[in-house]
């Protein structure tokens, strides 16, 4: 288990490297971290995995300012900053709670697409156990000759629009303070999802 | 009953007493033509050949409004400077697409495609805001908040949006609306409900079998604002505005059922429907007043053959007039083009004259020559003074700057002069051919038509105590008198091209703005804030104006729509295979989800029942369905992804088409100015053109031609006026002599005038460009029956109402009278006016020389005519 464990991160490490600078290469941190989930002790090793591979992949104060579009500059510093740490929570649990007890999942490329000059999409597939493949989607933007994703796009459903959407119409209706407290609480429900006892859960 | 007789007796004394020289050299131009009809009527052939060949050659219509106008006055030279440096703008057509943005985007497609490659004559076709670089930078000319507003719209659709572009079927479409309704929380709800009720209406229409393909653009439209206007602006090459106009409506009858309703508007389609209006009925209404000037003619000379003699006089000077217009002008404009009318009206009277002077003397038993020469000696003075008179008040209009009534004031004049020459030369060669019988003895005049003409002259200080208390309460009236300085108000109503200029004319839209050519980008600026600062001014334009504001924020907004948005458009859809076992599934899921929402009126409900009708129907399809709903999707796509490709717009990347009418080829800016308020009201108009033209004095455009051109006309009647008066006077002098003969034949012009000139205030008739060119007329004959009334008390005395004067007169006025009135039946609305203000003018006119300056003449003395009695035998 420890070898195969430990071939498995030098393999990965490894394909990383080599592809450090492509635009597939935050995906692919990503989609190897996401694997290995099932094989962690508990949902803290799996946040702490999760944390390190969005850390290492996406861009979250680009996708944050971008999600609250003009509210953004309204915004104190202070509040930004929760936001950006809110959603970082967010996506991360989400993926544990997702991908945490999902074993037999495989990924395989779909080609790649220049969206924009730095802005490329890499289409991947999400093969279940049972179950049609679906089709994930992410858009990669190079910043600071780094590739980071910039949004995802799951069965056609794009997560930044439908975020947008949501936070758009929270700090309309309850101001940004009611975002933060709302992320708040979706963040604890998510991690009491994530680390409830295994054999409760599915 | 004594004197009755006695002044019958004294009514019509026999000629000849005082001719004069005038008298005389009628009498033998009319012997002359009476004694050789044939070489009269040979050279008359010759005349009217080449006359009908200069006309054949060089007389064209020209109705274009604005070359009315003299090219000197500054307004016109500020319009031509414009005209000039950008050619393509003057005469067009302008279709105008009304629909949803799918629509009107396919419809201009399509006419594009259609005129581009026909033969349709046109040097330039323009659709603003249409093409690729509008495509893809379309959305950084909505405001900021709007672009918002479209983005959040597009968000919230992503998800079927992004689904569809995956799989863009049925099952698809239909899992994905019951997602948004049992998830959608009210603000989405009422988001979603357009695109439902849109579905409604597809399904319902394919059950139908109509073809009502499902319209993606209204995703476009998060207020639901989804009507669009655009604009097709199409130059005709030069000289082929017919056929360019033809093949424009032939293009858009040919549009498929399908595509947004276009209309047809600017100046091409105005003019052609104002001459359309103007000529429609034309034939019958001339026909008509033809027709009563000849029954009229017969009620008067009592002789068909007379009549004919008298209208085919008319009709050879009517030639010959045209045949100078020809030579002298070369063009007939809008008002020069009742020249026509105009003549009819005055020439008859000179035949009316002699030949009722000529069968009132053949019936004292003269010789049809010696009546001839006779009746020419007679009236031969009245005719050659009021014909000299009228021609005057004509040619006075030469030197003004108003060209359309300069013009008609040259062919008038010359008319006059032909109608009086044809009248002496030959109107009697004709009468020798076609008035062989001598005539029946003048009828006799009734008593009653007696008693009414011996009553000015009996009641004397009534008359002329009611003249001038109508003189004063018409001239009060006459002070509210205004003249309308819109000439759009006399173009036809109910007419398309007329219909969408109202339209137009009450928005941002409106045709009605000023326009200001400038030397340079900076001089532009500098314009456009001064015009801008103006509260008269909506919105002032260069072509820098073009350039979109606040660039980076609706470009951040626009970068962000491509992340969220643009990352799930792929460059192509397939158009997916139809399942239909999963689409009735599918829409029967999506059928139940609505059923548990939404009272029975709401959008949900109607979509619930159109689904269940579609599950019911046994002809329903799946591929029918999912090719009206679906069909027009990959248009949405494509039009996301040109959107999202927006990128920053400077004044060099802007396209060439745009440029093109905005910087002329010497590199002057043309700058536009937009009114706030509806320029329909002559108030609003003079406000406006006023306001731009103090601050822009190079300022042209139709606002500021309107109200130019109102005050060039009005100046140009004044200066005319004041000229054909002096020189009516002074004819009036050397002809009558006594002073105050001079002012009884200028007292029933100016009574006239004022009467008409009150009654038309009161009846709410305004002036217009049409309708003015009435006044010369009225001046003329107002002029010309007081002469006659004159001539006649002063060479035969008795009361002059009972010769043949005060017939001639009468019957002159009428004929004219008849021949206006029918005008009054033209859909062209300045055509109508003038058949109002002449009709009532000439009413007027004859009530006053017939009614009123039989008052003011020496009361006959029964002495003086017993001398002349005498004199004579």
């Amino acid at each position: 288990m420890i070898l195969r464990a430990l071939v498995f991160a030098t393999l990965s490490v490894y394909t990383i490297a080599a592809r450090a600078d492509t635009p597939a290469a935050p995906v692919a941190q990503l989609h190897q971290a996401l694997l290995a989930l099932p094989a962690d002790a508990d949902c803290e090793a799996q946040i702490a995995r999760i944390t390190a591979a969005v850390d290492g992949s996406y861009d979250l104060p680009d996708i944050a300012r971008r999600m609250l579009g003009t509210h953004w500059s309204g915004l104190s510093a202070e509040q930004q900053q929760a936001f950006v740490a809110r959603l970082r929570q967010s996506t991360i649990l989400q993926y544990v709670t997702r991908f945490g007890r999902a074993e037999g999942l495989r990924f395989s490329d779909d080609g790649e697409q220049a969206q924009a000059a730095e802005r490329v999409r890499v289409d991947t597939l999400l093969h279940r156990p049972n179950g049609t493949p679906v089709k994930l989607q992410y858009l990669v933007q190079r910043d600071d000759a780094r590739w980071r994703i910039v949004n995802v796009v799951a069965g056609g459903v794009s997560d930044a629009a439908l975020r947008r959407v949501q936070y758009d119409a929270v700090i309309r209706r309850e101001g940004v303070e009611g975002l933060l407290s709302l992320l708040e609480m979706q963040n604890s429900e998510l991690r009491e999802q994530a680390c409830a006892p295994r054999r409760t859960a599915q | 009953m004594a004197r009755m007789r006695e002044l019958a007796a004294h009514a019509d004394p026999p000629t000849g007493a005082s001719a004069g020289l005038w008298g005389r050299l009628a009498a033998h131009c009319i012997a002359a033509g009476h004694a050789h009809p044939a070489i009269v009527l040979l050279a008359l052939a010759a005349l009217l050949a080449a006359a009908l060949l200069a006309i054949g050659h060089g007389l064209r219509v020209d109705a274009d409004t604005a070359s009315l106008m003299s090219d000197e006055l500054p307004w016109r030279q500020n319009e031509r400077a414009l005209e000039r440096a950008f050619p393509e703008l003057g005469d067009t057509i302008v279709a105008v697409v009304d629909g949803s943005p799918f629509a009107t985007e396919q419809t201009v497609e399509r006419l594009l495609n259609t005129l581009r490659a026909g033969s349709a004559p046109l040097a330039a076709v323009y659709a603003p805001g249409h093409g690729e670089f509008f495509a893809r930078n379309g959305w950084l000319y909505l405001d900021l908040a709007g672009l918002e507003r479209l983005a959040t719209a597009l968000n919230t659709a992503q998800p079927l949006i992004g689904r569809l572009a995956a799989q863009p079927d049925l099952p698809t479409l239909m899992d994905s609306l019951r997602l948004y309704v049992e998830r959608a929380d009210e603000g989405q709800r009422a988001r979603l409900q357009p695109l439902l009720d849109a579905i409604s209406a597809t399904v319902e229409a394919t059950l139908d079998g109509a073809a009502a393909p499902l319209d993606w653009s209204l995703l476009f439209a998060p207020g639901g604002e989804r009507a669009q206007r655009r604009f097709l602006i199409l130059t005709p090459q030069a000289g082929a505005h017919a056929s360019a106009l033809a093949a424009v409506r032939a293009a858009i009858e040919a549009l498929p059922a399908d595509s947004a309703r276009t209309r047809l508007t600017g100046k091409l389609p105005m003019w052609a429907d104002e001459l359309d209006a103007a000529a429609a009925g034309a034939w019958a209404s001339a026909a008509a007043s033809l027709a009563f000037v000849a029954g009229l003619l017969f009620l008067g000379l009592r002789h068909w053959g007379l009549v004919a003699a008298a209208l085919l006089n008319l009709l050879a000077g009517l030639v010959l007039t045209a045949g100078f217009a020809a030579l002298a002008v070369g063009r007939l404009n809008l008002i020069s083009l009742a020249f026509g009318a105009l003549f009819i009206g005055l020439a008859i009277d000179y035949a009316v004259h002699l030949l009722l002077r000529y069968r009132e003397l053949l019936g004292e038993g003269r010789s049809a020559a010696a009546a001839l020469a006779g009746a020419g000696s007679d009236v031969g003075s009245a005719l050659l003074l009021s014909a000299l008179t009228t021609a005057a008040a004509f040619f006075a209009f030469v030197p003004t700057d108003f060209r359309g009534v300069a013009e008609l004031g040259l062919i008038s004049g010359a008319g006059i002069v032909i109608a009086l020459l044809t009248s002496l030369l030959v109107l009697p060669a004709l009468v020798r051919l076609l008035h062989a019988a001598p005539a029946a003895p003048a009828p006799a005049v009734s008593a009653t038509l007696r008693a009414i003409a011996e009553s000015p002259i009996r009641h004397r200080r009534a008359v002329i105590a009611l003249a001038l208390a109508a003189g004063l309460l018409a001239a009060g009236f006459a002070l509210s008198l205004r003249f309308s300085y819109n000439p759009m108000h006399l173009k036809p109503v109910d007419t398309e091209s007329q219909r969408v200029y109202q339209e137009l004319v009450e928005g941002v839209d409106s045709p009605l703005r000023a326009q200001l050519l400038v030397a340079d980008a900076e001089a532009a600026r500098r314009s456009v804030e001064r015009l801008q600062a103006l509260p008269q001014v909506e919105r002032a334009l260069w072509l820098g104006s073009f350039v979109p504001a606040q660039q980076d924020d609706k470009l951040a907004i626009i970068g962000d729509l491509a992340i969220s948005l643009g990352a799930a458009l792929p460059e192509r859809i397939e158009p997916a295979p139809v399942d239909t076992a999963a689409s009735r599934s599918a829409i029967a899921a999506l059928r139940a989800a609505l059923a548990e929402r939404g009272a029975d009126d709401s959008t949900e409900a109607r979509l619930a029942r159109s689904l269940a009708r579609w599950l019911a129907a046994p002809e329903a399809s799946a591929a029918a369905l999912q090719s009206a709903l679906l069909g027009g999707f990959p248009w949405l796509v494509n039009r996301l992804r040109e959107g999202l490709a927006a990128a920053p717009v400077a004044l060099a990347e802007l396209p060439d088409d745009l440029v093109a009418r905005w910087r002329s080829a010497q590199g002057g800016y043309r700058i536009e100015a937009t009114p706030r308020e509806n320029l329909d009201e002559d108030a609003a108009l003079i406000r406006f053109a006023d306001a731009v033209a103090a601050v822009e004095p190079a300022a042209a455009g139709a606002p500021l031609a309107f109200v130019g051109g109102a005050r060039t006309v009005i100046r140009a009647f004044v200066e005319a006026f004041a000229l054909a008066a002096v020189v009516i006077v002074v004819l009036l002098a050397i002809l009558l002599r006594k002073p105050l003969d001079i002012l009884r034949a200028l007292l029933p012009l100016v009574l006239g005038a004022l009467l008409t000139a009150g009654t038309a205030a009161a009846l709410g008739l305004q002036l217009n460009f049409a309708n003015i060119i009435a006044l010369p007329l009225l001046l003329g004959i107002g002029v010309d029956n007081g002469i006659h009334v004159i001539w006649r008390a002063r060479h035969h005395g008795g009361n002059p109402l009972l010769g043949s004067t005060g017939r001639a007169i009468s019957f002159s006025v009428l004929t004219t009278l008849f021949s206006f009135a029918s005008l009054m039946l033209s859909p062209h609305r300045g055509m109508a006016s003038m058949g109002a203000l002449l009709s009532l003018g000439l009413g007027l006119t004859l009530l006053c020389s017939l009614g009123v300056l039989p008052a003011l003449l020496p009361r006959p003395s029964r002495n003086r005519q017993a001398d002349q009695q005498q004199s004579a035998s």
